[in-house]
This record gives C-alpha cells, structure tokens and sequence, in this order.
C-alpha cells in the first residue's frame, strides 16, 4: 500500500447554531480553509470523500451531488460514507484506502453535518424537534420506543456496568474530566463554550442519567470540518510538513446484542485499536503517543477509552485523570482542544476535528495557548457511534 | 464589524418545513407472532436457536451466530435486571412519554430462560434513587393500549406488585 498523508486542514468555529449558513456554504468554507492550508485548489482534485452522518437532519438525501456541484469538484470521484457519530473515523479509513490503493492521488475529506435545523411546532422547541428527529438513528423496532436518548444508553449499556464490573470511575474522575475539558477549551478560540468549570459546578448539574450529569454530556452543534489527503509523491511535493496516516481501525462490535460480554466495555474500540496499533507498530501507547483525542460524548467514554485503547488496565482509567496525566501539561494529554464537552459535537464531524487538532499539534501550529509538547511525533483519534457498536481508530504520524 | 454593517434583507431567514413528515405502514416481518402476542395475548416469547439452543430476547428470525431459523417459545415476563440508570431526562422520539413519569430506569433486564438483555424503562414506586438496582427483580407489565411496540409493555419491581396485590 503506498503511504498517505494529511497536507492540509480546515475547521470552522464550534457553534450550536450556523443561522447564515446553508450546509452547502459550511461545506464550502470549511474545504476553502483546508484547500488553501495545502496550497492547492478545488480544481487539483482528483476525488472527495465525505462524511455525512444524517439526512433528516439535512433535510436533504443524496446531498453529495448538490455538494460536488457547489465545491465546484464536478467530474470527480466522490464517495459518502455514514456510520453514525463514527462516520467521520470510517471516512478517514475510506479516504487512506482511496489513496493507499492508487485509486487517487489527491483527495478531499470534508465532514459537514447541520444538527439543529429540527423543531418541534407542537411544543415550540428546537431541543424537542432535535431529540425527536435524532432518535430514529436507534434501533427503531427494538430501541428507540424506550430508549430515553444516547446519554442514558451509554451509561446503561457501557458506563454502569462498567462501573460495577471493575469498581471505576468514581463520580469525581468522571466531573475532573469535564472540568479538564472545560480547561482546554479556554485555550481554543474555535470552541463553543468559554467557561471556567469545577468538579461541584459538574457534580451539581442536572442529572441525565445516574451518574452522567448534564456537565458530563458533549454539547450539540452545527460544524464542517475538511482536510486533503495525499500521496506520498504529492505530499512531498506539496509540504515540508506532511502528517502521515500510520494506522487506520474500525470495528463494529454488538448493537442490539446486549450480554454479559458486550456490557461495560466498549469492544469495537478495544479492537480497532489494536488494528490500527499493530499497522502503526505501535506497541506501547502511553510511552509512544504526544496526544490522543478521544469520544467524549459522555465523559464515561472518554475514561473507559483510556482503558480500551491500552493505556491502562480496565477499570483503572480514572487514575490517568487523578494523576494529571491526560491534562494538557500531563505525559499523554487527551482532548486538548476541549473536546465534544467544551468544543462541541455532531456526529459524522467531531471526529474529523479531533483529526484536524491532532494535525495541527503534529505541525506545532496550535498556538501558545494550547501547543502540547510533541515529542515522538504521534498521536490518536478514536471515535465511537452510539453505545461504541460502530469504533475507529487512526493513528497521525508526522515526519 | 461586518456583522453591524449587515443588510437587513440579508439576516438569515428561517421558514418552518413541514411538508415532508414520512408515515410508514410497516410489517414486522419475522418478528410478527413477538408483537401480535403481545397485542392480543399480553404474553410474551423469545425465539430458541434449534442448533445451539440460544434464546435471544429482544427476539430474532435468525441465529446471528448459526444462520438458523429460531423456534419461538413463551417466556413468563419476569426478570432480573443487570444494568440500570436512572433517567430524569426524556427524549421526544419514542413511547416513552406515554407511561413514565422522572424519575424512571432506564435497565438491561435478562429475562429468565433468556441468554440476552432486552433495554427496557423500569417504572419505580419512588423517586429516591437505588430502589432498582442490578439484581432487582422485575415483572413486565402490559399497558391497556397496546399497538404492537415494544412500548406496549414495561417493568416494575416484582416485590412492589406483590405487595400492592397483597393490599
């Protein structure tokens, strides 16, 4: 397989709400930032993955074409990938494999997803329309009649029985995490909240589910995040600073099995870790990684990937938080931008952030406020849909 | 700065959509004696892997493990729960809103005879916490008004029924 590599990136700032902006123009602002980050232009394109979670929520099916056609990238090769909150992770490993395989030389990733265009008439609000509209992404026979929202089924099926199966996390290492979210976020211009936090600030909060608070939940936005993915001769071509993808993984693991195996762990991430590990050469995470940015859609999945991906024994994730060394300043810090807590999160797109962070901290062009130290070089997105049935993970190597 | 200096014939315009709403009139396919039990008999059944013997609840046509067509076999309802949250937030999509009031738990209760956990709401007696807890047996009990969802029926803690049956 020939290598691939990132050349350039392209975020928009974390918002609950784009108001003046169609998909299309989040779309195209996004891709322009990242176009213009590779020096190259839409016309040097030879082909466009995507990562579009959902069309209700777009108000619009097959929205590729529409989306080709304002890129102005007609006539290229395009491909839309969905797979829940971890599309944007499926969609890297597509795009690695377009390049990898030859099949493209120079490809544009572009994740865009609206999240808040529902409302609900009967009850005048967006919050219920959203729920509402959002809920048909569970199981519609067997979950989504009962199933109060994904908070309440992670904690369900991942977090308390976590909790009960390996004594961890406490209730404190689950508010710290958010508080140590909250952190980062002050330092990255692009998140959506601002707001210095504490552990009783988190632990008072309203309950969700028993023990996710609403403090301990990932913010819900309207974001589009793009990047261009290179061959080797490309990228060399293009950048002195490439960032090359070393590890790809996905795995799809249980969705409407529940037993006493698949309860209190999250297997899709455990193994798509080790995929992408084993194809990076990695093999001791905590000594090798700079940074890892993982899915904290409840901060109970951000601890319990700690443990998933290797970096500690199950059940002992919230000592990596106690121990300071997931903090920005720590030996491996974790979610350094703010994460899905502080930054924001929709699906198909949080994911493709965490990429975009991960490679400007590899270029060290994160800014003063929140430039970690890079040491080897390396550093870990993982992302997850629902209660982690579908996980990826990929490795960012830069050099 | 631009923002102040914007055309007001230029501030975003929002307009309701509401000319797509999909209705659906759906067949439950293999599944359809697991609902019609429920509707016309308030029993409920699992389906049996003839080959490896598997129960699955929720039930399914097929053995994902085998490829074999599962056997359907009653089951009493009772149950013991194996994981639990409490929720004092409702989603808008679901069933839920017709028959739980917050706080209610949201469970995987392995029904007995079953290898699988159905996700299901237990309606607690109380509002304190740790009334349901893992271990907490618990009874399906069917609403009045039944349709053919999974929301045609929920739990309660079997000790409460008794209890209220008692009086």
């Amino acid at each position: 397989m020939k290598k691939v590599a990132i050349v350039g990136i392209g975020t928009m700032p974390w918002r609950s709400r784009y108001e003046d902006k169609s998909f299309r123009a989040l779309g195209l602002e996004a891709s322009k930032k990242a176009l213009q980050h590779a020096g190259v232009s839409n016309k040097d394109i030879d082909n466009v993955v995507y990562s579009i979670y959902c069309e209700t929520m777009l108000r619009q099916q097959i929205p590729t074409p529409l989306l080709q056609d304002y890129l102005g990238t007609q006539g290229t090769s395009s491909l839309r990938i969905t797979a829940g909150a971890a599309g944007d992770g499926y969609a890297l490993a597509a795009a690695y494999g377009q390049i990898a395989s030859g099949l493209s030389d120079l490809t544009l990733y572009l994740a865009v997803q609206k999240g808040q265009d529902f409302y609900a008439f009967d009850t005048r609000s967006r919050g219920d329309g959203i729920l509402r509209g959002f809920s048909i992404s569970m199981d519609t026979t067997w979950l989504q009649p009962v199933t109060p929202g994904v908070p309440p089924y992670l904690t369900a099926f991942c977090l308390a029985p976590h909790i009960a199966k390996y004594g961890g996390p406490t209730l404190e290492q689950l508010a710290k995490v958010s508080v140590k979210n909250y952190k980062n976020a002050l330092g990255n211009p692009e998140a959506q909240l601002h707001k210095k936090v504490t552990v009783d600030d988190v632990l008072n909060s309203r309950i969700i589910a028993w023990p996710t608070t609403s403090m301990m939940c990932c913010l819900y936005s309207d974001q589009a995040c793009a990047f261009v993915l290179a061959s080797e001769d490309k990228a060399r071509e293009l950048t002195d600073k490439p960032v090359w993808i070393t590890g790809v993984g996905t795995s799809s693991y249980a969705t409407q099995r529940a037993d006493a195996t698949t309860m209190g762990r999250m297997w899709g991430t455990h193994l798509a870790g080790k995929k992408a590990y084993s194809m990076a050469g990695i093999k001791k995470p905590m000594e090798e990684l700079d940074l890892i940015q993982v899915h904290d859609l409840i901060t109970g999945t951000e601890i319990m990937a700690y443990e998933e991906l290797g970096l500690c024994e199950l059940g002992e994730g919230g000592r990596l938080i106690d121990e300071g060394i997931v903090e920005r300043d720590g030996k491996l810090p974790a979610n350094v931008d703010g994460g899905r807590i502080a930054c924001g999160h929709v699906g198909g797109v949080s994911g493709a952030y965490a990429v975009c962070e991960i490679v400007r901290q590899l270029r060290e062009e994160a800014g003063a406020d929140r430039q970690v130290k890079i040491r080897n070089g390396k550093g870990l997105m993982q992302c997850i849909d629902g209660n982690g049935s579908l996980s990826a993970v990929a490795v960012l190597e830069r050099g | 700065m631009s923002e102040a200096l914007q055309d007001p014939m230029d501030r975003p315009l929002e307009i309701p959509y509401t000319d797509w709403k999909p209705e659906y009139l759906y067949t439950l396919g293999e599944v359809s004696r697991f609902f019609r039990e429920i509707v016309d008999n308030k029993k409920l059944y699992a389906s049996k892997c003839p080959k490896c013997a598997a129960v699955w609840m929720p039930p399914r046509g097929y053995c994902p493990d085998c490829y074999e067509k599962t056997q359907w076999v009653p089951v009493s309802g009772d149950g013991t729960v194996m994981s639990c949250t409490y929720c004092y937030f409702i989603g808008m999509g679901g069933d839920l809103p017709r028959f739980l009031d917050l706080p209610y738990v949201y469970a995987l209760i392995k029904l007995d005879g079953c290898d699988s956990y159905l996700p299901h709401g237990v309606r607690p007696q109380g509002q304190a916490m740790g009334e349901i807890e893992v271990g907490t047996r618990v009874r399906a009990v069917f609403r009045d008004e039944r349709k053919g969802s999974i929301a045609d029926f929920f739990f309660e803690k079997i000790a409460d029924q008794e209890n209220k049956a008692g009086k």
